[in-house]
């Protein structure tokens, strides 16, 4: 009758750490993913993407004017992230020592007018 | 003894527990990676497309009608990047029309096309890489069919596109592949302009 009573509290000990362990486990994971590189990606692409499909991006590389290409995107993006356009994709400006994300965009003119272009843009998180 | 049987039994289903949770959180992560390493690729390979649109959609302002921007932003492309293209350019003026093929799919391939209700029904040629072949033609009525196939690798691509011949009228066709590592983005696109 005794030894009933503790076979008893031994499974219920045990199944209490059995749930506690899992609410332990679960409730957070073992390594976090690092989704911050990510959303400089995602924010770098979408404000890459609106200039690219309203032409100003076409409109501006028509004059090498990647000064006014770099000063919208710093509006458009959250201000922890630092911008860098470069119209021949050098890695000078780049810091050595942080995550940098760089989109890289083709021009093929600007309305009637033919031209070749490339241009980088690269951000970091400061 | 039967109640250290229940311990042992929670410390198995503990370890399975805890190699499921580790299991579990190593694919959300691939998960995340593949996701932004596809979008990554799909907005280059849509880039590239857009600009040979953009480019066809220039040409209605232009004064002469050739391949030559065609050709020199596909030369330019491939310096930059590790890209399969095949295009396919025809300006219809009156009811004469002229048509080019330009393969940059890094291997020779056999190019045939057939054009309805036209003087010339069938264009059979070999095309080197990085070169560009055209000819010249007339078309009996407005609206003809022409169907493209190209083979490259053992596989045979084909395309039909539609036509109208009248005055200043351009159609594009180019199929786009951007290979990275051991993934690619592929993308065909049809551009029809009459001005």
């Amino acid at each position: 009758m005794v030894k009933a009573y503790l076979y008893t509290i031994e499974l219920m000990i045990t199944l209490s750490i059995v749930f506690l362990i899992i609410t332990f486990v679960f409730n957070a994971p073992s390594f976090r993913p690092d989704f911050g590189k990510n959303v400089i990606k995602k924010s770098i692409i979408n404000s890459a993407e609106y200039m690219y499909y309203n032409d100003e991006l076409r409109k501006f590389m028509e004059n090498n004017n990647e000064s006014l290409v770099e000063a919208r995107i710093i509006q458009m993006v959250p201000d922890t992230i630092t911008i860098e356009v470069s119209d021949n994709c050098d890695t000078a400006n780049l810091p050595q020592f942080l995550d940098v994300y760089r989109v890289k965009y083709y021009i093929a003119g600007y309305q009637e007018r033919y031209f070749f272009k490339r241009i980088c843009i690269s951000g970091w998180e400061q | 003894m039967k109640g250290q049987m229940f311990l042992i039994a929670g410390i198995i289903l503990l370890l399975g527990i805890i190699t499921l949770a580790n299991i579990m959180n190593i694919y959300s992560v691939f998960e995340e990676m593949r996701h932004t390493e596809a979008s990554d690729m799909n907005y280059r390979v849509d880039n590239i497309a857009r600009e040979y649109e953009y480019m066809i959609s220039a040409m209605s302002s232009q004064s002469q009608i050739n391949s030559n921007n065609i050709r020199s932003f596909t030369e330019n492309i491939t310096q930059y990047e590790d890209v399969e293209i095949f295009f396919l350019l025809a300006y219809a003026n009156n009811s004469d029309y002229t048509m080019w093929a330009g393969n940059y799919l890094k291997d020779s391939i056999n190019f045939t096309a057939n054009m309805s209700y036209s003087i010339i029904p069938d264009w059979n040629i070999f095309l080197d890489d990085k070169s560009v072949s055209f000819i010249i033609n007339n078309a009996t009525i407005t609206d003809i069919e022409i169907n493209i196939s190209y083979t490259l690798n053992n596989e045979n691509e084909k395309q039909s596109l539609p036509m109208r011949i009248t005055n200043n009228s351009i159609i594009g066709f180019f199929d786009v592949r951007l290979n990275e590592n051991d993934n690619f983005a592929k993308k065909r696109i049809f551009v029809n302009r009459t001005w």
